[in-house]
């Protein structure tokens, strides 16, 4: 079994893990701006997630920086900030480094460039490289690319590293900035909500987007460092499951039941029976398609039986390439501290999905726990984790 | 990650950047690649989804698909798709890119941005081959399809999975001074295209090759052919060809200076063939079962990157194969499409 031994993270409410947690404590989402370096002329129309604007310009600098940060924090928080790195590996699950582009090219224009070059920036390869000149690390290097399941897919890849003892231990990082690009793409599908994400909810009319960098560090638990009294206590990573769903290339299969098998699939991964898991952070979109989808799914594994869900993306917004890594820290973060957190945005049950998600602060037991990620191109991935 | 070895092939195929299949087709390429039009070979597919596919989306669907064809046996619907790219959907991104930045974002089209996700062809290839597994989009620069190796193998080893379809493609978006803002060329190299595919395994039956070497190297500030020597000559068996690989990050001084540890050493310069571009290693690689040969031949494919590593990947090419696979034509005409 493995363990999550460091957490960092970056999001809309502050650099840190306590900053994310006392966000998702207050119960309400960060307050944030459209960046004025967006060339979004719908931006009246939709609601974002974002980083500081005054504090954060988008450079490739400034985002290899934000990423240090919290890569720094998870290695202070596993007590190896001073440790040699050379049997660590670095998974970094990105959709890209877009943002960066577009500040270049912004940068050009003011120049006077009339006619910068689109997109003029390394594969999403390169950041990881640098990182890890940066990190003095010498272990294998992956930036893994499946739109909103990258990060969980990083951390998938890297549990296989780890368990095939090509690796000590992993840096699995997930990073996701607020582009224009990506912003006008997820318009042009009609997908985004002008009021933000209401998961689960009747109401529910789409998705708000956010960005948010994650970062755990991933060991065996017999190497870890027990960041507890006995090593034997804290956060484990049980099994995981990843398929491709063919359905469709947006959207889950309606009738849920793609989710059901990667949710039964990580499971078994885990060894554990539906029956002891004691509470789901579910995808919760906020879209009618794939929240419907989700709610069966659960529905059919659970059988009427199933514990409390959740969604986090009614405070951090989609976070699409770091949702995995930034969710998983703060719903743990919670539960560590004596909580399941409130389904944000959710305020009125949907007569076909029958259930709600947990509509105020419940208060959390040990054991195990059923984490949900979907992602475009039918990549989906469930997880099992279990907090001692 | 010598433990896991070897893995076995079964299949491969690759397409460079005149649309060439096969040994027979393939030719030296003059300049840049330039993105050939793609709709013929395309026919094969009656998926009407795929009447929007990219360039790149077509190169790889194209050359997986051949890979798919010539299996002995239908492909295995659990395997894994482990694809890796430099660069994704260079060409459609790049427009969009540009459109968004100049305001026009509002009335772009959704499919437009659906294409510019990478995950987007990973979910075509899954949906033609009839793969329902895992689908791993790996970038890691020059070293994406090695990256992709090494995680299939890893996951084929650890038993996760039985058997496992890894690519690489990489499309050239002109003019060339704009595609290297995105990949560092030298001025005589020729920005190139393709896409390679082998679909691998644990079992040695029905084997076209092996996979006996896949090992990276940090911190190397000189390449030289007693460190090569010491990796490969212990997989060199007797009475085998041994043949090297370059990869594009290698200059002729280094390529040179490698020939050296093994006298019967040939170089062979894959990337005539097909130009430069992060996932040359995958045409490379998978194209050296074109080749008709009387023995097996061992090939080692060695490329670094700006950042002191170094990946060797090393493959036994064995000399029992299907026809098609030594015919130096492809096998596009002889079998049925797979999604018929």
């Amino acid at each position: 079994m493995l363990k999550i031994t460091g957490v960092g993270a970056v999001t809309p409410y502050g650099v840190g893990k306590e900053a994310l947690f006392q966000g998702i404590k207050s119960g309400m989402p960060p307050s944030s701006s459209i960046p004025s370096l967006f060339n979004l002329p719908f931006s009246d129309k939709i609601k974002l997630a974002s980083f500081d604007s005054a504090t954060f310009d988008r450079k490739a600098s400034s985002i290899d920086g934000l990423i240090l940060k919290a890569v720094e924090e998870a290695l202070h928080n596993a007590g190896l900030e001073n440790d040699s790195l050379d049997d660590t590996a670095l998974l970094v699950g990105a959709t890209g480094y877009v943002a960066a582009a577009e500040a270049k090219y912004l940068e050009e224009i003011k120049k006077g460039d009339p006619r910068p070059v689109p997109l003029a920036i390394a594969g999403p390869g390169d950041t990881s490289a640098v990182l890890a000149e940066k990190l003095a690390l010498e272990g294998p290097l992956m930036t893994v690319s499946t739109a909103c399941t990258s990060g969980a897919n990083a951390l998938v890849a890297a549990e296989r590293m780890i368990r095939l003892g090509e690796v000590r231990r992993a840096i699995v990082v997930g990073v996701e900035l607020l582009n224009s690009l990506t912003i006008s793409g997820f318009n042009s599908l009609m997908l985004l909500s002008p009021g933000g994400c209401r998961p689960f909810d009747a109401e529910r009319d789409g998705i708000h987007l956010g960005e948010a960098i994650g970062a755990v560090i991933l060991e065996r638990a017999e190497t870890g460092k027990p960041h507890t009294d006995e090593g034997k206590k804290g956060l484990f990573l049980c099994g995981l499951s990843s398929i491709c769903d063919t359905h469709n290339v947006i959207s889950l299969n309606p009738d849920g039941s793609s989710l059901l098998r990667v949710m039964k699939g990580a499971l078994l991964a885990a060894g554990v029976s539906a029956g002891e898991i004691k509470g789901i952070k579910a995808h919760g979109i906020g879209s009618k398609d794939n929240d419907s989808a989700e709610a069966k799914a659960m529905k059919m594994l659970f059988k009427g039986e199933a514990p409390p869900f959740t969604s986090l993306k009614g405070y951090l917004g989609h976070t699409l390439a770091a949702s995995a890594l930034v969710e998983t820290i703060a719903f743990f973060q919670c539960v560590e501290k004596g909580f399941l957190p409130a389904a944000s945005g959710f305020s009125t049950e949907d007569p076909e999905i029958g259930r709600s998600p947990i509509e105020k602060q419940l208060p959390s037991i040990k054991g195990y726990f059923l984490l949900n990620y979907l992602g475009f191109g039918g990549s989906n991935t469930s997880m099992v984790l279990k907090y001692v | 990650m010598s433990d896991s070895l070897p893995v076995y092939i079964y299949s491969a195929a690759a397409l460079g950047p005149h649309g060439d299949l096969s040994s027979g087709e393939r030719a030296p390429i003059r300049g840049d690649a330039q993105n050939v039009d793609l709709s013929d070979l395309m026919d094969r597919f009656n998926t009407p989804e795929l009447r929007r596919a990219s360039h790149f989306s077509q190169l790889s669907l194209i050359s997986a698909s051949e890979a798919i064809r010539r299996l002995d046996s239908p492909i295995d619907e659990t395997a894994p798709l482990y694809f890796s790219t430099g660069l994704g959907e260079e060409l459609g991104t790049s427009a969009l890119f540009e459109d968004v930045m100049q305001g026009r974002g509002e009335s772009s089209s959704p499919f437009a941005f659906v294409n510019s996700v990478n995950n987007t062809t990973a979910f075509f290839l899954s949906k033609i081959a009839g793969l329902s597994g895992q689908s791993l989009i790996i970038s890691q620069e020059e070293f994406s399809f090695e990256c992709a190796l090494r995680s299939a193998c890893g996951d084929i080893s650890l038993g996760e999975s039985c058997h496992a379809l890894v690519g690489g493609t990489d499309e050239v978006s002109l003019p060339r001074a704009d595609h290297l803002t995105r990949i560092d060329l030298r001025e005589d190299q020729p920005a190139g295209e393709g896409s390679g595919w082998l679909y691998l395994g644990k079992e040695r039956a029905k084997a076209i090759g092996e996979i006996v070497i896949l090992e990276e190297f940090t911190k190397v500030d000189c390449i030289s052919s007693d460190m090569i020597g010491a990796i490969i000559k212990p997989c060199i068996s007797k009475k085998e060809k041994v043949r090297l690989l370059p990869g594009f990050r290698l200059t002729p001084e280094e390529i040179s200076a490698l020939g050296h540890f093994y006298p019967q050493l040939d170089v062979m310069d894959y990337l005539k063939l097909c130009g430069c571009f992060h996932t040359a290693s995958a045409f490379g690689l998978a194209s050296i079962f074109d080749k008709a040969e009387e023995e097996p031949v061992l090939y080692f494919h060695v490329n670094r990157n700006a950042y002191g590593r170094l990946f060797i990947v090393g493959i036994r090419v064995f000399d029992e194969r299907p026809e098609f696979f030594k015919a130096g034509r492809s096998s596009a005409h002889l079998l049925p499409s797979p999604d018929k």
